[in-house]
């Protein structure tokens, strides 16, 4: 495949719009998000997501991108993800008999679909694909938005992948699988992986909003509340490790469930749990990591991944966005072919 | 996009996918757009004949139906066909007998007529009348100028009362006349004179 040559990298999440650019020599060239405000699910419905496309267009003019090319990420929900298991067929007829697979897992007709898939394992009876569907309307949308500012779309992948470059590249001197949890706002994404591929995704409807729902209901107090509260740390540890509990436990079940499947393709046993978080609701994620080592076994590591540490920062690099937000912006700027 | 093995590939971008990489499935498309066009309206135009054979067969299976109920009904009346001669014979006599009544001269008519003529003079003790129209009359009068008058009145009615004879008469002491008159009427004439048809 071509090189997609210098282009800026944009991270389209549900609370903010990121954007980075990394030099070959992994310097950050740019980096900048700014807050949006756009009702959940936004990227579920062609019609909701058509009457956004003035907001959009203005968000995407204040990144004000620097290069003629640009990739993006869109939201993890918005990625139709599948593990398919195919006889050993010749590899010209693999796409083939993906294709009939996945046009009966789909819930709209595959025409509708711009679809990818990468081969995750291979025997002599079977091979194990993973395929990734992205409704063709949102290319369109943002094809449409980016030809207005004159910049030329090269790449688009889901937050995962991107997800995925960043932890392969810290965690190098790990052999075997790991899991990468990325807790959003709506919903909370878990892939598992090793240092070369992706194995699976899957896409939790459960995210920082339903801590807060919860609280909102414990506390019996207003959203605006709560969320002051939590600044302030005024509300009880227990309380929060109630609710960050029941996501843990979710997020467990999938696990368990996703990593017998990897045994299973590819006898490795995850023992890493690779957690990121949104740093506007930073007061969460301890909570977070408590639930998560309570809720898995002792042999697995939960650990913080920061996207900067292979990364030069320049000195005059303002400090408030080392974050870990950034992430799937940098993950993304990182793929070079 | 040139080929390449999907073995090797390690990375997936959804702008472009990778589905366009097999030559077969674009085979695949223009069969697909075949079967659309010309299957799916071979079938539809199949569904619309099935419907028209179906409907016609359904038509003969009804008259079939039919036939075979005649055909039942039929045999049972050739099986019962002595009956049914009984049957048609009363329903025959019943026309018939139907039919004389609507055409036959009313006698009861016939005594009225003569009651009209005869009344207001005479005063008339026994009829024998038929629908040829012969007649027997037993009569009595008050006098004999009134019996005169009477005979006098029939006997000058030629339209109507073709022959008149007197049959018997007496005189009793009170001088009232007793007679019996036998003759013919012409009844056609009579209805048509006093349409009592």
């Amino acid at each position: 495949m071509a090189s997609f040559g210098i282009h800026t990298s944009i991270d389209l999440a549900t609370d903010s719009i990121r954007a980075a650019l990394i030099s070959q020599n992994q310097e950050i060239e740019y980096l900048t998000k700014i807050p949006i405000k756009l009702p959940p699910h936004i990227f579920n419905s062609q019609s909701v997501l058509n009457q956004y496309q003035e907001t959009f267009l203005k968000y995407i003019k204040q990144l004000d991108v620097p290069t003629p090319k640009v990739s993006y990420t869109v939201p993890e929900d918005t990625v139709f993800t599948q593990l398919i298991v195919i006889p050993n067929v010749p590899e010209e007829e693999i796409p083939e008999a993906l294709y009939w697979k996945l046009q009966n897992l789909l819930p709209r007709s595959i025409e509708t679909y711009t679809k990818d898939f990468i081969i995750v394992s291979k025997n002599e009876k079977e091979i194990v694909a993973l395929t990734y569907a992205l409704p063709t309307y949102i290319i369109q949308f943002f094809g449409k938005i980016f030809e207005q500012l004159e910049l030329e779309p090269v790449l688009i992948e889901p937050r995962s992948i991107a997800l995925h470059r960043i932890v392969a590249q810290n965690t190098k001197q790990l052999k075997g699988a790991f899991l990468i949890v990325d807790i959003t706002y709506e919903g909370t994404s878990i892939t598992i992986a090793t240092n070369e591929k992706v194995f699976y995704t899957q896409t939790l409807p459960i995210g920082v909003n339903t801590v807060i729902e919860k609280l909102q209901i414990t506390l019996n107090a207003p959203r605006d509340e709560v969320l002051e509260k939590l600044k302030q740390r005024m509300i009880p540890k227990e309380k929060i490790l109630e609710t960050t509990n029941d996501i843990a436990s979710k997020i467990n079940t999938e696990f368990v469930r996703l990593s017998t499947f990897i045994r299973e393709k590819t006898k490795m046993n995850p023992t890493i749990v690779a957690l990121f978080y949104n740093t506007s609701e930073f007061y969460l994620v301890e909570h977070f990591k408590l639930s998560l080592l309570s809720s898995f076994s002792k042999e697995i590591k939960v650990a913080l991944i920061n996207p900067f540490n292979l990364l030069k920062i320049p000195a005059d690099f303002p400090r408030e966005l080392l974050t870990t937000d950034l992430a799937a912006a940098i993950g993304l700027n990182l793929r070079k072919e | 996009m040139p080929q390449k093995s999907v073995f090797n590939k390690k990375q997936i971008n959804l702008l472009t996918g990778a589905y366009e990489w097999s030559p077969a499935l674009k085979e695949i498309e223009k069969l697909k757009r075949f079967i659309t066009i010309h299957v799916v309206w071979g079938i539809v135009l199949a569904l619309i004949t099935a419907l028209i054979v179906g409907f016609n067969a359904y038509q003969n299976y009804q008259i079939k139906k039919l036939q075979q109920s005649i055909t039942s009904k039929k045999n049972y009346l050739a099986a019962n066909k002595e009956k049914l001669g009984l049957y048609v014979n009363t329903y025959v006599r019943e026309v018939y007998l139907q039919k004389l009544a609507q055409e036959k001269y009313d006698p009861q008519k016939l005594v009225n007529f003569i009651d009209s003529v005869i009344e207001p003079t005479g005063k008339i003790h026994g009829y024998q009348i038929d629908s040829a129209g012969n007649i027997q009359l037993r009569i009595s009068a008050p006098s004999l100028d009134d019996a005169a008058k009477l005979w006098f009145y029939l006997a000058s009615n030629k339209e109507t009362i073709e022959s008149l004879n007197l049959k018997s008469f007496s005189i009793s002491d009170e001088s009232s006349v007793s007679f019996t008159l036998q003759g013919n009427l012409n009844v056609k004439k009579v209805y048509e004179l006093y349409g009592f048809r």
